[in-house]
């Protein structure tokens, strides 16, 4: 059957791809998202950026007097983590909150509901990318030479974007429907913070308790972008994770939004 | 050619209460399989049993009480709700935006509401610059668009609303309560533009409450009352008919139903 075929089948699924293809619109929604936040600041979004430096800088200082590394190790490891942490939670704890945060638009306008999610990771991605830069920055500086293993990043990077955005798709979903959600991963989010590699290194762990990172979703999606930029290829089996859970993501998200995506307004 | 055909359609609102929407409670009813006292679900049959057949040239009226149910047929017309039950088929390029002030944005300038309102509406970039002449041209906003629409009054921001709200020409036009303030000058405008939207769509359904405006616009009413239709009919006797129902009855019933 091709492409057409199923998407006339099933008109959800061509409204979750149509979504997707209006890039320009939940670009712009995304960069106004971030806009409207920092109007008539004099820095602008620079202030994400700036904070997130002020605290991996002031983090990696203290993290590496603490546990007496080396600091042109533990910082440029800390950046890149924490950086990459702040896409994901941003990411993970405002989407319950999305299509709510829409809802104006939902009840007034025939959009492709997917629009909405495509526009919150936009926006998260933008502060990404800046911050990315200024980890960038800041590995130069105490060490200087990023490798070609950095190019990976322009295949891991999107594939965190086809990770997150079913994810996000669900938990918007789930959010509208069960409005403990929000509360529920704001909990959990600062838990995982800390079980969560970012401040210290899973070599830091005795073998036998790796188990503390070999499950865990987020590191191995951390990974994705950590291990490139500290010059190393991620490992097979983080690659694994990422791509077992995008398939995972995507098939449940698929399933779900058929299912339920009249039922997102009536829920309101 | 456009058409409208709704066949029984029913719109059922469930209302959901704190502690429905709960996961624990969610989670606590399936664990003990038993359905709770507070688990009784809130239903609003906000429309009930609506059949219509719209053909070119109908200028449709909806009118009724606050909450008759004329807002939420406009949104299962446009696409936006999809009715819980009932049969709904859609012919001719329907316009997808009922209302524009929600969307403009007060903090932004005119002219980036104007860029934003152009991404929504799928207006392609080639039809900007035309856009943009043509929301001048209509709005005399001027150098007035480079400001926060917070600093508009409540004219300006409606006469750049109305700008944009018409500034496509669908095959079937939707609109919620679209003229409402605005001083004589700028009625006169908006109705000569808004006449000239409405020769060229095939049909068009306007609920209103400002009985005058479906008089002019319209050549058909219908009248909804809890979710059903009441009446249809022509226009003069229907409104007629409708003012003196107002003057009896001020308080109808709450159409709510528990299961």
């Amino acid at each position: 059957m091709n492409f057409t075929l199923l998407t006339n089948r099933c008109p959800a699924l061509s409204e979750f791809f149509q979504g997707l293809w209006r890039v320009q619109l939940w670009l712009h929604l995304g960069w106004r998202d971030i806009g409207i936040r920092y109007k008539r600041t004099i820095l602008g979004p620079l202030w994400i950026t700036l904070s997130t430096v002020g605290t991996f800088v002031a983090l990696g200082m203290l993290y590496s007097a603490l546990l007496k590394n080396d600091i042109h190790q533990s910082l440029p490891h800390l950046a890149v983590g924490l950086v990459t942490w702040n896409l994901l939670s941003g990411i993970i704890s405002e989407a319950p909150h999305l299509f709510l945060q829409a809802r104006h638009i939902i009840t007034t306008l025939r959009l492709p509901l997917t629009v909405h999610v495509a526009r919150l990771l936009s926006k998260h991605f933008f502060f990404f990318f800046h911050n990315l830069a200024a980890a960038l920055l800041t590995l130069l500086i105490l060490d200087g030479r990023p490798g070609w293993i950095l190019l990976c990043l322009l295949l891991t990077i999107p594939l965190l974007f086809v990770i997150l955005f079913p994810l996000a798709l669900l938990l918007g979903m789930l959010g509208t429907r069960f409005r403990d959600l929000e509360p529920i991963i704001g909990i959990f989010m600062q838990l995982l913070f800390f079980l969560t590699p970012i401040l210290w290194s899973p070599a830091d762990l005795p073998l036998a308790r790796k188990y503390w990172v070999t499950f865990n979703p987020l590191y191995h999606l951390i990974e994705m972008v950590r291990a490139p930029m500290l010059g190393q290829l991620p490992e097979l089996f983080s690659l694994g994770m990422a791509l077992g859970s995008m398939v995972l993501l995507l098939l449940l998200a698929l399933w779900g939004f058929c299912r339920f995506k009249n039922r997102i307004i009536y829920w309101f | 050619m456009a058409s409208i055909i709704l066949e029984q359609v029913a719109v059922e609102m469930p209302v959901y209460s704190g502690t429905q929407r709960s996961l624990r409670r969610a989670f606590l009813d399936r664990l003990s399989n038993r359905q709770s006292k507070t688990n009784k679900e809130l239903f609003v049959l906000a429309l009930d049993q609506i059949s219509l057949h719209l053909k070119p040239g109908d200028r449709v009226g909806l009118i009724g009480h606050n909450g008759a149910g004329k807002s939420t047929l406009l949104r299962v017309l446009g696409g936006i709700l999809a009715p819980t039950s009932g049969c709904i088929t859609i012919e001719g390029q329907i316009s997808s935006l009922l209302n524009m002030t929600s969307l403009l944005d007060p903090e932004m300038t005119g002219y980036e509401n104007i860029e934003t309102a152009r991404l929504l509406l799928g207006i392609p970039t080639t039809r900007r610059d035309a856009l943009l002449q043509d929301v001048l041209d209509f709005t005399e906003l001027g150098a007035y668009l480079e400001m926060p629409l917070r600093t508009y009054s409540a004219g300006m921001q409606l006469r750049l609303s109305f700008a944009l709200l018409t500034a496509q020409q669908p095959e079937i036009l939707l609109l919620d309560e679209v003229i409402g303030a605005g001083d004589a000058g700028f009625f006169k405008k908006a109705t000569q533009r808004f006449g000239q939207l409405c020769e060229q769509t095939q049909i068009l359904v306007l609920a209103s409450h400002v009985l005058p405006h479906i008089a002019l616009m319209c050549n058909k009413v219908i009248w909804l009352e809890q979710g059903r239709v009441r009446k249809t009919g022509a226009v003069e006797e229907l409104i007629k008919e409708y003012q003196q129902a107002v003057h009896e009855v001020s308080h109808p019933g709450c159409p709510v139903q528990i299961r």
